[in-house]
């Protein structure tokens, strides 16, 4: 039988909310709701707002026959955000910590992560996954705006994660 | 997305295995039967190459779930990627990784 896996947004807990029919929306709030609720500002000089960093991760809700391995997630490569607004990403590894709005360390453009050079998301948690509950590394998303962004609902943007299962 | 499709392969002294990823007998033959039948079968057989190993990539994204899930069937001369979506298969160097 086929696992069974889950993408989760942990922000405010390392529990986590369900995301995997949702969607994930950067704002100025640590919460995983998405509303119209604390939008990201526009600022008036060259210094960037950055949203409240997300913390995507998955979960095995029902385990595979033998083992679920090499993790990857990438974007589709073309941002749809428009100009001002970058997403940085970040594989922080297993380890939890509280979202903020100060900028993630070791944050790569995430329209830079393509299929052709994912993140490697078991490069921390390396072990094979053979059991139910949260697996793999931890991704850490953050969202700047500059002044040259335009104001409004930015489009949906689509990040893959892919898994290999045996 | 997963359930468009079953394996199994059948080694040299007759006996089938549904499960596993590679395996100590000789593989003969390798199939991905379909359980929606607009899918089409694949059937591999092992004549002059040699089966190495098999697995199942899955590709999910938010809002989406499971978007696809290729099978990848591994042998010491080339790869043999089906994509469950549309049945579709492409044949790569070995060591070719597909993702999509």
């Amino acid at each position: 039988m086929a696992s069974v896996i889950k993408i989760y947004e942990l922000s405010a807990s390392m529990a986590g909310t369900d995301k995997t029919s949702g969607t994930v929306r950067f704002k100025l709030a640590d919460d995983t709701t998405v509303d119209a609720n604390d939008p990201i500002t526009i600022p008036s000089t060259d210094i960037s707002t950055k949203s409240y960093s997300k913390q995507v991760r998955l979960y095995c809700d029902v385990a595979p026959d033998t083992q679920i391995d090499n993790l990857k997630a990438y974007s589709d490569g073309s941002s749809g955000f428009g100009t001002g607004v970058v997403t940085n990403g970040s594989n922080v590894g297993g380890t939890f910590a509280a979202n903020a709005t100060a900028a993630i360390a070791d944050g790569t453009d995430l329209f830079g992560k393509t299929s052709g050079d994912p993140f490697d998301m078991d490069a921390v948690h390396t072990t094979a996954v053979t059991t139910t509950g949260f697996f793999g590394d931890i991704l850490k998303l953050q969202t700047a705006v500059a002044s040259t962004a335009s104001s409004g609902t930015k489009i949906a943007e689509t990040l893959t994660f892919a898994y290999d299962e045996i | 997305m997963q359930s468009r499709y079953r394996w199994e392969v059948e080694f040299s002294d007759g006996s089938i295995e549904t499960k596993g990823g590679n395996f100590d007998k000789e593989v003969v033959r390798f199939s991905l039967i379909p359980n929606n039948l607009i899918l089409p079968r694949h059937d591999i057989i092992f004549t002059d190459f040699k089966f190495i190993r098999r697995f199942c990539r899955t590709f999910m994204s938010y809002g989406v779930g499971v978007k696809d899930c290729i099978h990848c069937v591994v042998t010491d001369k080339f790869r043999y990627y089906i994509k469950y979506s549309n049945g579709q298969c492409l044949i790569v160097d070995k060591d070719y990784e597909l993702y999509i």
